[in-house]
């Protein structure tokens, strides 16, 4: 053998461990998601979630909303935040040093003036030039925080700092939370006092008929690529997420929504501000915290609850999107790798961080490196080709069993999708995803990790388009 | 022959993905049909239902005309019962859950003498007999969903099953059976047995039951009283926490004899409920919590306070303002904020002359009123 040889054979070796390992580990987190969905879909068939709405032993909520050049979307958003359905919540809209009129816009629209509402930096942040509140009473519990820019985990620090109840929202300014999102939500904490933080889903709102910040009609989106990542969304939330919050071993709940306890994110310090990935940041953090100390908690992904985002549509948008989403992830595994296959950080530490770094990490890398090393040993005349055939059929049809699995537990559970049309258009870009969609996914994450470690730390920019500008439909 | 296998169960697994999304859209497909079914049905029950619970009946004992509007009806619900089974076979259950959905919806908007002939349409249907059939499920999802239903159906016949419910091993369940109890018997006939048969009320179950025990309102404050005596302190604390809701005076003095005997929590939802009743003869023991040891129970004295609005409790809270940590401090600024007008010519004063975080509750606490003004 020579020595070329030789390193393809051990090479080969990795990557078929590599791929079983990887099935097996999906395989498992799918299945657990599949009972835990069925048992979620079941138990709220018996609730009345209306009955939060009339009584005043709700847990108030205090809804988070850091804004940087929203200026396009921020006023239908802030009346479709304060016409939630929740007994108790104030909303704290934190204008994070907008160069564009954001601030101007939500002054003339809610009649703002400065308050002098108390800001105690519990957790330090950019200097606070005011807080604004409402004069009229239809809007008494708006406040806007207006600070020097410092980044999203600086505004939502900032918005915690002010924020007056128990559990806290943060989301995205520029989604829309479905109506009943927060009593969907709230419900974990309710019904047992150890949950510490819940995380919603995420939906597409791409070609959804979105009226007066509420989405009235849900659509798939016409081009293709937002219909790739409503695959990837579904399988990350249903498929995947599901089943790290059945372990408790939930890593990631996103930013653009989620549910915390005040006391305890102060506990652990609010969220780090220099990273890129604080979502998943924080909530890594509070694991550690909370195992640290012993402290009996939970974490818990609702699949119900939903917050309407709009994803992006051209190639370069997704790709600056990816780079930062894996330059976050890489961030927080490094920040934390002192909890790696620890005992005492339970499944934390022996099951999600690592799975997270061996799949969500390497894993790009070593799909990438199979990119390049397939043509090479083709050329030098080293390729057997009838394994190569076979192991990327293998790979393929295990590839479409995931994305179908996915959609097959949209299907089983709340079904969004109402038309049989759009299931079989969700079913064929499953199938196609796996060609050129899935290898610019793998590039972008590889240059992320490349970019890493030379030093780029900044977020990229996002174009939006808005849901609401008169015309309808995004 | 390792490539053998792998490539039969590549095949073998190809197929069953096939198989599944072939499932899928055909199940997608009959659900959008079974879907128009449904609605056709309903439509139809629609037109048949409303009239039979219109129909008049002379007006005397009320026995006497629930008996003669059940005869009256007698012919047309045989016909309507027959109904069920004239379609095809496979739309049947539908045509079930039609007439039952239909039935649902008009027992959300009927109150009064129709409400029962509802209630007996339910019954005669069969539906009552099929829902207590599911009350023994082995599937808890299947019991508690049945448990639901017998509450908007409303038949006493259901009362002995659901009373056995209240002690399953899942908590949807117990919570269910408990909603529905209040419904059949009312707040006054089933709260009683409802604390006395649970074992633990969460905050969530709270939730759910205290819709219907503020609506109550009086009636549920003896029931209360005695679940102050349940053996489970999750329940004795929903107990505490709904008189406060309700203002209870009642409960003054069962609350003020044992509060040095109670656990740290209940104290703090004591506390406040006491607060709540508004009745100054407790006003010596908040005094005495506010200067407690333990920051919760300082917090919730300071809060009963502000509940009570005894003018005479204004120098206190001022202190504490201008002495106290920062959220006990935050709580006193909100309980001068409800004395009118001491608290706020305290809190003026405050604003005027005190420093650092004491200032800034005040003056925050006078922008708050100001702002209430303005909005008013």
């Amino acid at each position: 053998m020579t020595p070329f040889e030789i390193i393809l054979e051990s090479y080969t070796a990795i990557v078929l461990f590599y791929f079983v390992a990887t099935s097996v580990g999906y395989a498992i987190l799918l299945a657990i998601s599949f009972y835990a969905i069925r048992d979620y879909v079941h138990r709220s068939g018996t609730i009345d979630y209306l009955a939060i709405l009339q009584s005043e032993l709700s847990t108030p909520i205090s809804i988070i909303a850091p804004a940087y050049n929203e200026s396009a979307t921020i006023v239908q958003n802030v009346h479709s935040l304060l016409s939630l359905h929740y007994p108790t919540t104030e909303v704290i809209i934190v204008n994070d040093g907008s160069k564009d009129d954001t601030l101007n816009l939500l002054i003339n629209e809610f009649a703002l003036r400065q308050s002098h509402r108390a800001y105690f930096p519990t957790i330090p942040t950019e200097e606070v030039l005011g807080i604004y509140r409402s004069t009229k009473r239809q809007w008494d519990s708006l406040v806007v925080i207006d600070k020097v820019n410092g980044g999203k985990a600086d505004a939502l620090n900032a918005g915690i700092n002010v924020s007056r109840h128990p559990l806290y929202c943060a989301i995205d300014a520029d989604s829309v939370l479905e109506d009943d999102a927060l009593l969907k939500a709230s419900r974990p904490f309710m019904d047992d006092p150890s949950v510490v933080a819940v995380g919603g889903i995420v939906r597409i709102a791409n070609n959804c008929v979105v009226e007066r910040g509420r989405v009235v009609e849900i659509r798939l989106p016409r081009k293709r690529l937002p219909i790739f990542q409503i695959i990837e969304y579904l399988r990350a939330f249903l498929a995947a997420r599901m089943g790290w919050s059945e372990i408790n071993g939930l890593l990631i709940i996103s930013g653009a929504f989620g549910l915390f306890r005040k006391d305890v994110v102060l506990a652990c310090g609010g969220y780090n501000r220099n990273t890129v990935g604080e979502d998943m940041e924080l909530v890594t953090r509070m694991h550690h915290y909370l195992l640290e100390r012993g402290l009996r908690y939970r974490m818990v992904f609702v699949p119900d609850p939903v917050c309407w985002t709009e994803v992006p549509e051209t190639l370069w948008t997704l790709g600056r999107q990816r780079n930062r989403w894996q330059r976050g992830l890489l961030d927080t595994i490094i920040l934390h790798r002192r909890m790696f296959l620890i005992p005492r950080y339970k499944q934390v530490g022996m099951l999600g961080l690592p799975f997270f770094a061996q799949f969500e990490v390497l894993g790009p890398l070593v799909e990438f490196s199979g990119y390049l090393i397939i043509p090479l040993s083709a050329l030098l005349g080293f390729l057997n080709l009838k394994t190569f055939i076979l192991f990327f059929v293998v790979a393929f049809v295990y590839g479409v069993f995931f994305s179908v699995g996915a959609v097959l537990l949209e299907e089983i559970s709340f079904r969004r999708y109402p038309r049989p049309a759009d299931l079989i258009r969700l079913l064929l870009h499953a199938l196609f995803e796996n060609f050129g969609y899935r290898q610019l996914t793998v590039w972008w994450r590889v240059k992320a990790l490349w970019d890493y470690f030379h030093g780029e730390k900044g977020w990229g920019a996002m174009q939006r388009t808005g849901f609401a500008q008169g015309r309808g439909r995004t | 022959m390792l490539t053998t296998v792998i490539i039969w169960l590549t095949i073998g697994f190809a197929f069953f993905l096939l198989f599944l999304s072939v499932w899928l859209v055909i199940r997608k497909s009959f659900g959008v049909l079974r879907e128009r079914q449904l609605n056709a049905y309903r439509k139809r029950y629609l037109a048949v239902i409303p009239p039979l619970l219109l129909i008049d009946t002379p007006i005397g004992p009320v026995e006497e005309s629930k008996r003669a509007w059940q005869t009256a009806i007698a012919f047309q619900l045989a016909a309507a019962a027959r109904s069920f089974h004239t379609g095809p076979r496979l739309w049947r259950g539908v045509q079930h859950e039609a007439a039952q959905s239909v039935l649902e919806e008009l027992s959300g908007t009927i109150s009064g003498e129709t409400r029962h002939r509802i209630t007996y349409l339910f019954e005669q249907f069969g539906f009552v007999r099929r829902q207590i059939a599911h009350l023994s499920d082995r599937r808890w999802w299947v019991r508690g969903e049945a448990a639901r239903r017998l509450g908007i159906m409303r038949s006493r016949q259901a009362v002995p099953a659901l009373v056995r419910l209240l002690h399953d091993k899942e908590k949807d369940v117990r919570l269910s059976a408990s909603d529905s109890l209040l419904d059949i018997a009312g707040v006054k006939g089933a709260l009683s047995q409802v604390l006395q048969n649970l074992t633990t009320i969460t905050q969530w179950m709270g939730v759910q039951l205290s819709k219907r025990i503020i609506a109550a309102g009086p009636a549920a404050i003896s029931p209360l009283l005695a679940g102050l005596e349940s053996p489970s302190v999750s329940v004795r604390r929903f107990a505490i926490r709904m008189l406060g809701e309700l203002r209870a005076p009642e409960v003054i003095d069962p609350l003020s004899t044992h509060f040095g005997s109670m656990e740290r929590e209940t104290q703090i939802l004591a506390l406040h409920t006491l607060g709540r009743c508004g009745d100054e003869k407790v006003l010596d023991l908040l005094l005495q919590n506010t200067e407690s040891q333990d920051v919760g129970i300082r917090i919730a004295a300071v809060m009963a306070l502000g509940y009570l609005g005894a003018p005479s409790t204004v120098p206190r809270l001022k202190h504490i303002l201008l002495e106290d940590r920062l959220p006990v401090g935050r709580a006193a600024a909100d309980a001068l904020a409800c004395i009118k007008p001491t608290g706020i010519h305290a809190l003026i004063t405050v604003a005027d002359t005190g420093t650092g975080h004491a200032r800034a509750l005040a003056l925050e606490q006078l922008d708050e009123s100001s702002l209430e003004e303005t909005a008013q």
